[in-house]
């Protein structure tokens, strides 16, 4: 089949898709399901990259001239599906962007009917000709009295692989800490403080000083001044490995001045940070890292089975000092 | 002068502050205070918060034809301190809806969620209990709110504002006249007592009615005690009745001039956008008063128990507005009539002869809705004059109304 498919027509820029082919089977959607269902309100398109080994969900917005969060889930191949395909020209892996909604509503479709096998499958628009534009068949069969297929074609988009940006790394890891699933309420807190005009902020800062502690900041002039502090107990990573930093401090060596117990502040959008709840309310590993006056990231596993990572980067605005 | 080692504890305040003056207080009552707070943003975004020695008033009123004032005692709080040498109390403006919230925030935690998304078990409230430390140092000093419970401690500093508003409660306003919107009780009309629970889902009832114009009438004829509402709306007119059963009904009485008990109707016209503005901190009340005087005002005052303070009789909300000043017109009381003109309703249609030769006015009668429990005929005479605005009289053995000979106005009758 591979072979039939790239033919002759190789030599001519190929259109990603027809070589490609995506076929997977999964017996349960649930993980799919809960994770889809805690950045759908992100963003409403996802990008999702298919590899013989793992699935990325991707929410990112490259071409925003702001720097919006992002979220990228990974999902390894074995875990959720139980019968996997995925061939390209591209080192196997597929890249397409669909939207979430609909996407997760087929997933829940599924859930509420009595079937066993869950399909997914890429198949090429009719008379599309050179366009990239896609469905993603997702398909089961529900048996009652008799048996009922249904079949959802979501239109999707392939993307060429190097649209995709890297996983968003933090410069340098300042302070690392795990947050207890408790942290959610601090969430709650947050959320009064919305204002019309979107552009508060929060300064999140961290410091290992006395146990450690984590607080938010929040301003609103002539209005009020907020200060939330995580009273419970934290976790926090005591202190870098030596060798880890070796070379940054050859590099950037001012970084590196910083002592160990001095805060460290990220400053961030409210809106941006508050984004993060759902995903902070419903994972069971959260860790929280920050880089000072950069950016900072809450890396989740989403459940006990600890295979699916869930990653959601701010980038934080940085103060002129 | 070196500021190298101040220390940091609260109990280290420096002197100059302790001349400003102190008020700080805590409270674990933070639930009810959320509550009470968001009854009263109901009515305007900024309130007057008066702090005294024995207890702390929030004062909020709505173009001038509405206001509210909740009182809280100072057993409310489980510490009380207020210090200030030259004022009995202090005055500061603040933002109550964003206050509410924060408080409704914080008292989240405590509650257990509603439900859990992934279906599982209820789950456990967070942390056992809030508690809230309240601290203002002077004028033009922010306000200092904390919540602090097992996870976390949130520090509030609100800026207080100078707003235009007066507390007509206030003890300086009170020497000088009675200006401010505010029943007066020595000019009563009525006074009721209910049951708020009732008196909730009903005013719930008439807020889906999309009711534009609420007729509240009072009356006491025969013996017997009638709390009825009638709710004017795009899709016409209903009538809700108050039952008068004791225990929901716990007091109805109707005055003369003189403030003498009479046995008499009253009907008060009321916006109903702006009288269901009570209605969050009718749904915290156990007990509600309904006052009206002479010059229109309607006063309407809750009892607010918190069950978790023991010692704690409640807070008090009052709630002061005018009464509609037009009157129901002639086509619009037709039109009640009307709208009750079907099925087993008794029309009425009479005419009353003025005393003092002026010449006969019609008299617009409604019928009756089907009550049979209430065969009693009243009168609830409107006058357009502006000395006495409402008077009633029980007109049923003589038809002559004497009480509408002073004013050459049109007359208004409801008969229920």
């Amino acid at each position: 089949m591979w072979s039939a498919q790239v033919g002759p027509k190789t030599r001519v820029d190929l259109l990603p898709h027809e070589t490609m082919k995506l076929k997977l089977q999964t017996q349960s959607t649930e993980t799919l399901r809960k994770c889809f269902s805690q950045i759908n309100s992100l963003r409403k398109f996802v990008v999702l990259r298919f590899s013989p080994d793992e699935l990325l969900a991707v929410l990112a917005d490259e071409s925003s001239v702001i720097q919006e969060p992002q979220v990228w889930c990974k999902f390894p191949m074995y875990s959720i599906f139980s019968d996997v395909e995925v061939i390209s020209q591209r080192d196997n892996v597929i890249l397409l962007e669909i939207n979430i909604e609909l996407f997760l509503q087929t997933l829940r479709n599924f859930d509420k009917a009595n079937s066993r096998d869950f399909n997914i499958r890429l198949q090429r628009k009719e008379g599309a000709g050179r366009s990239r534009a896609a469905y993603l068949a997702l398909s089961y069969s529900e048996t009652t009295n008799s048996t009922i297929n249904h079949t959802f074609r979501v239109p999707v988009k392939i993307l060429k692989s190097n649209v995709l940006a890297k996983v968003p790394e933090l410069p340098h890891v300042d302070i690392m800490m795990k947050l207890p699933p408790e942290f959610a309420a601090t969430f709650r807190r947050l959320e009064k403080f919305r204002n019309k005009m979107s552009q508060d902020r929060v300064t999140i800062r961290a410091s290992r000083e006395n146990g450690g502690s984590l607080q938010f900041l929040l301003e609103e002039v002539d209005n009020y001044k907020v200060a939330i502090t995580w009273k419970a107990k934290l976790e926090i990573e005591q202190k870098q490995p030596e060798s880890d930093s070796l070379r940054a401090v050859q590099a950037n060596a001012p970084v590196n001045e910083r002592s160990p117990d001095e805060p460290v502040e990220v400053t961030v959008t409210l809106r941006d940070w508050r984004l993060a709840q759902k995903i902070v309310s419903n994972c069971k590993t959260i860790i929280f890292l920050m880089c000072q006056n950069n950016a900072c990231v809450i890396h989740c596993l989403l459940d006990d089975a600890e295979e699916v990572e869930v990653m959601y980067y701010v980038s934080g605005i940085r103060s002129p000092d | 002068m070196s500021h190298l080692f101040v220390p940091s504890l609260p109990s280290s305040v420096p002197t100059s502050q302790l001349q400003r003056g102190l008020f700080a207080a805590s409270t674990t009552h933070v639930a009810h205070l959320a509550e009470m707070f968001n009854a009263l943003a109901a009515i305007d975004r900024y309130a007057l918060i008066t702090i005294g020695a024995d207890g702390i008033s929030v004062f909020t009123e709505h173009n001038h034809i509405l206001n509210a004032l909740a009182n809280f005692e100072a057993t409310l709080f489980s510490t009380y301190k207020f210090d200030f040498s030259s004022q009995s109390s202090v005055l500061l403006g603040v933002d109550i809806l964003l206050l509410s919230e924060l408080f409704a925030a914080a008292a989240s935690t405590v509650v257990p969620k509603a439900k859990s998304t992934s279906g599982g078990p209820a789950q456990q409230p967070l942390v056992e209990s809030v508690v809230c430390y309240l601290k203002y140092e002077d004028e033009g000093s922010p306000l200092i709110v904390e919540f602090e419970d097992q996870l976390i401690v949130e520090r509030l500093e609100f800026s207080t504002f100078n707003l235009d508003l007066e507390n007509p409660y206030s003890r300086e306003a009170e020497l000088e006249d009675l200006g401010g919107l505010i029943v007066n009780s020595a000019m009563l009309q009525f006074a009721v007592i209910i049951k708020s629970d009732i008196f909730h889902n009903l005013l719930q009832d008439i807020q889906v009615l999309d009711t534009e114009e609420l007729y509240m009438f009072v009356s006491n004829v025969d013996d017997e005690d009638l709390l009825n509402f009638v709710s004017k709306s795009v899709l016409g007119y209903s009538k809700l009745i108050y039952p008068n059963a004791k225990s929901s009904l716990q007091k109805l009485e109707v005055y003369s001039e003189s403030m003498e008990q009479i046995a008499s109707s009253v009907v008060s016209v009321l916006n109903f956008q702006v009288f269901v503005k009570i209605l969050r901190a009718v749904k915290q009340s156990v007990k509600c008063k309904l006052i009206k005087d002479s010059e229109g005002v309607i006063s309407v005052q809750l009892l607010c128990k918190n069950v978790n303070c023991a010692g704690y009789p409640g807070t008090m909300v009052t709630f002061n507005m005018l009464e509609k000043t037009t009157m129901p017109t002639e086509a619009t009381a037709a039109e009640i009539a009307r709208a009750f003109d079907e099925g087993a309703c008794e029309y009425i249609k009479e005419y009353t002869v003025l005393s003092g030769g002026a010449a006969p006015k019609p008299q617009l009668a409604i019928a009756d809705v089907p009550n049979p429990s209430a065969p009693g005929l009243s009168y609830a005479s409107f006058k357009k004059g502006d000395d006495q605005a409402t008077e009633t009289k029980r007109n049923e053995v003589q038809p002559n109304s004497e009480s509408s000979s002073g004013s050459g106005g049109s007359l208004f009758q409801l008969f229920f």
